[in-house]
């Protein structure tokens, strides 16, 4: 009887001790603070938009997608490379 | 509800006060301070629900509260049969330090003068705890133990014991010569 008591003693320690380890890990992470995910979610758009300043709006379309730039290169920037290839043929 | 289901339940309750004290006694440290709060709080949730269990019980029932009293201990010696009065005693005086210890440190979260008062209430429950489970060790085995421990000794009798009987394993030593 004593001994099926600690058992049951201890398998309650254990599963206490798990929520509570849970717990612990949300609350410290920020999960379980209403402000600091409000806060969080405040930031996340400020720091997309001194990205975007720091690269010249050039992040404005990246949302995390792998995108082919050739594909939205300019009429002007597609010149250029000619003008270079033809200027490499020179040299040889 | 069954008498048996009422056991159950105070079982449950038994395992889920003692799980709770005993990780909130292990997390007491300030890196596991979160750890801590919410075992605490289960004890104290604990506690509250058997006083309301307690409360709607129905009278007689192993779910009542016991009630000590000084009568009961003195009948008790006088025959010694029966439920040893000392459960009683020791239940309440858990329910009561480990309910303060509980509720002081809920309470030392608001008022920080409390959590002196707390570390002291709860060293305090844990020793009471001590004694609680000593009791209850010898109550269910160590009368057992005892009893065998007085039949060795009963067996024993001091005129069997002839000291030529044993004798040295390792051989004399020769003489020097």
């Amino acid at each position: 009887m004593l001994g099926k008591m600690l058992i049951h003693g201890l398998v309650a320690a254990a599963i206490i001790g798990s929520a509570a380890a849970v717990y612990a890990q949300a609350k410290d992470n920020g999960y379980l603070k209403p402000e600091a995910v409000q806060a969080r979610s405040a930031q996340a758009p400020a720091q997309t938009n001194a990205v975007e300043r720091a690269q010249g709006g050039a992040a404005a379309d990246d949302r995390g997608y792998i995108v082919d730039r050739d594909q939205n290169r300019g009429k002007k920037s597609e010149h250029r490379h000619e003008g270079r290839r033809h200027h490499d043929d020179d040299d040889d | 509800m069954s008498p048996k289901f009422q056991h159950t339940l105070l079982k449950v309750w038994h395992a889920w006060v003692g799980g709770g004290f005993l990780v909130a006694y292990l997390t007491a440290d300030e890196d596991t301070y979160s750890m801590h709060v919410f075992a605490g709080y289960a004890v104290l949730a604990a506690i509250v629900v058997r006083l309301l269990i307690a409360m709607a019980a129905p009278s007689a029932g192993p779910l009542r509260l016991p009630r000590p009293s000084w009568r009961a201990l003195a009948e008790w010696l006088a025959v010694r049969k029966g439920r040893h009065p000392l459960f009683a005693w020791f239940a309440v005086a858990l329910l009561a330090v480990v309910g303060l210890a509980a509720a002081s440190g809920a309470l030392a979260d608001s008022f920080t003068w409390l959590e002196d008062p707390h570390e002291a209430i709860a060293e305090a429950s844990l020793w009471v705890i001590f004694a609680h489970i000593a009791f209850v060790t010898f109550i269910y085995g160590g009368k057992r133990l005892w009893g065998r421990i007085a039949a060795r000794l009963s067996q024993f009798r001091p005129s069997q014991f002839r000291p030529s009987q044993y004798r040295p394993a390792v051989p004399a030593k020769e003489p020097l010569r």
